[in-house]
């Protein structure tokens, strides 16, 4: 497998249980990741993305396939990979009875290598207080000395499993300044996640997974600037326009909101949309992209309805 | 870095060695201090004890009463029953081993750092290896106080004293060995502990049930009982018996070695 990818998987597969019985949790997986990107592994819960993470860290084995992180094996170049990559994983757990520096002192010494000025710096960063047992920490937390343990060795690959849940909006953006020095520093983050605006907002690239098969590798701000926004008209008299502008190529989804607007799905270009609008008195017009997790949601063709309601929400409020 | 497995694990479980030391020695002192401080007792309490059942005396390791008649008869016999009690510690140090951090999830964080499978196993066996020797030394400790403090003397050497403690160590270290191959074989912590409950409770069985029955094939049988290479009689009258010892120690390294091979081809647990 070639080396220029920092992260590398071909066909890479998971069954778990045998038989009839079997669950493929991952298939066919093909993804390569860049150095020197923030790469998002997008997907709701179940879709393959831990399992993926821990057949990269030689944790689970995988049915068929290979993955290479750094142009070594990941099962037989493991532990090599291991002393190259920083993890946190989705579900942290750790020694319930031993203080955090305690645990931040024992991975110095599995690892030959501590700097306790960068600790201190990442746990100031976190406003993190390293003196007290795990079994004292709240869920954030715990995460904020996950990410410590991930992040202390200043590896050139980290790998985080939904890294942000349980942290505070500020601590959010601590983490995502974090992640983009390290991206400017030449290292590569590989991220996986369910919240979309977390992608949105630091990755360089987005997969989409969905029931263990990739579905799409983007670019964010492709993924952003899909052929289609929400338009919402505000006419003066909204009789009958819901039914008219239904007619207008490009358009669907239409509703009508609060009595007095039309809300719709624009597909490609304006002016046929505007041409039919013109003989009614529009109050104002509102256009909207769509949010990654609508674009994302476009992927799973069985579930739009989520789609919609959470926009009728939206619009409601 | 090799090593930081080992001593991380005796960092945090040094207080077990003292907890564990302290309970054993206070085992192994009591005997001493409710000797008889005659041999008129002692012979007074042979002629009670004849008076039981002699299969119910050799279902719990007095198929000889006679041996009661001597300090260091009663001594052996008591602490014949030490490896049931270092028995309980090797389950718990097994589990340790790769079941506790497996099965609370831990694991996926260990194994993400630097540390090959079979160093996580063999420096951690390793580390409760050296623990459970601490753990005998205190035992022996005991004995030595006790023959101090005996109403009567106990014919004994501090060297035979102290080898006796330490042959628990062996056959504790075998119970260990069992309950990590189970361990890394089935991966959940209950199910490997209930299951080197069964092997505990059943060798024991065993090895009680071939002493009553007394004959060829049934001491034959008991050789498969780790109770049977604990003799506390035979171990004040000879210390180590180092043959069994080296036949024990390489039993434990064929099961570590095979337990490393199992937790190495299989997935962790999530």
């Amino acid at each position: 497998m070639a080396s220029e990818h920092v992260i590398e998987t071909s066909r890479l597969t998971k069954v778990y249980g045998r038989g009839d019985k079997g669950f493929t949790a991952l298939r066919d997986l093909d993804l390569q990741v860049r150095r020197g990107e923030i790469f998002g592994y997008l997907g709701p819960n179940g879709a393959g993305k831990t399992t993926t993470i821990r057949m990269l860290l030689d944790l689970i084995r995988p049915t068929r396939g290979q993955a290479s992180i750094l142009g070594l094996d990941a099962h037989h170049d493991s532990l090599a990979i291991r002393r190259r990559v920083g993890f946190l994983p989705g579900e942290l757990n750790l020694w319930r009875n031993e203080r955090a520096i305690d645990i931040v002192k024992y991975q110095g010494k599995v690892f030959g290598s501590l700097d306790m000025a960068y600790v201190n710096q990442l746990a100031e960063r976190f406003q993190f207080d390293l003196t007290k047992k795990m079994r004292d920490y709240s869920t954030g937390n715990k995460r904020k000395l996950g990410l410590i343990l991930a992040l202390m060795q200043r590896q050139e690959v980290v790998i985080l499993d939904e890294p942000t849940s349980g942290l505070d909006p500020l601590m959010q953006q601590n983490f995502n300044n974090l992640m983009r020095e390290i991206r400017d520093e030449g290292r590569t983050v590989f991220l996986s996640s369910h919240v979309l605006s977390e992608v949105q907002a630091i990755c360089d690239r987005v997969a989409v997974l969905r029931h263990g098969e990739l579905k799409a590798v983007e670019q964010v701000e492709k993924l952003t600037h899909v052929d289609f926004r929400w338009v919402t008209l505000k006419f003066r008299d909204v009789a009958g326009i819901q039914h008219h502008l239904e007619t207008v190529p490009g358009v669907s989804d239409v509703s009508t909101i609060n009595g007095d607007s039309v809300r719709l799905k624009l597909n490609g270009e304006f002016d046929p949309l505007l041409r039919a609008a013109v003989d009614h008195y529009v109050v104002d017009l509102r256009v909207q992209e769509p949010t990654l997790e609508e674009i994302f949601l476009t992927f799973y063709d069985d579930e739009p309805a989520v789609v919609n309601n959470n926009r009728a929400k939206e619009y409601a409020s | 870095m090799t090593g930081s497995v080992f001593f991380e694990t005796l960092r945090r479980n040094w207080r077990q060695i003292i907890y564990w030391g302290i309970g054993l020695a206070l085992y192994a002192l009591y005997p001493f201090v409710l000797l008889p401080d005659s041999t008129d007792g002692l012979e007074g309490m042979v002629e009670l004890m004849e008076m039981f059942d002699s299969n119910m005396l050799a279902a719990v390791g007095l198929a000889d009463v006679s041996a009661m008649a001597t300090p260091v008869g009663i001594v052996g016999y008591t602490i014949n029953f030490v490896l049931l009690v270092t028995a309980v510690f090797a389950v718990i140090a097994g589990l340790n081993v790769t079941s506790a951090e497996e099965d609370a999830g831990i694991m996926d964080v260990l194994l993400s750092w630097p540390i090959p499978r079979w160093r996580l196993v063999i420096e951690k066996a390793l580390a409760y290896g050296v623990m459970m020797i601490g753990i005998a030394i205190f035992m022996g400790l005991g004995m030595l106080i006790g023959k101090q403090i005996a109403p009567i003397e106990v014919e004994v050497t501090n060297g035979l004293l102290l080898s006796a403690a330490l042959s628990v160590v062996p056959p504790t270290l075998v119970i260990m060995a069992v309950t990590i191959v189970v361990s890394t074989v089935v991966r959940r912590r209950a199910m490997a502990a209930a299951v080197s409950g069964v092997f505990v409770v059943a060798s024991f069985m065993l090895d009680a049930v071939a002493n009553v029955a007394g004959t060829g094939f049934a001491e034959s049988v008991s050789r498969f009982s780790i109770f049977s290479y604990y003799d506390g009689f035979e171990a004040l009258a000879s210390g180590v018996d180092v043959p069994v010892a080296a036949m024990l120690i390489s039993l434990l390294a064929v099961m570590v070695a095979a337990s490393t091979v199992f937790f190495h081809r299989r997935d962790i647990a999530v």
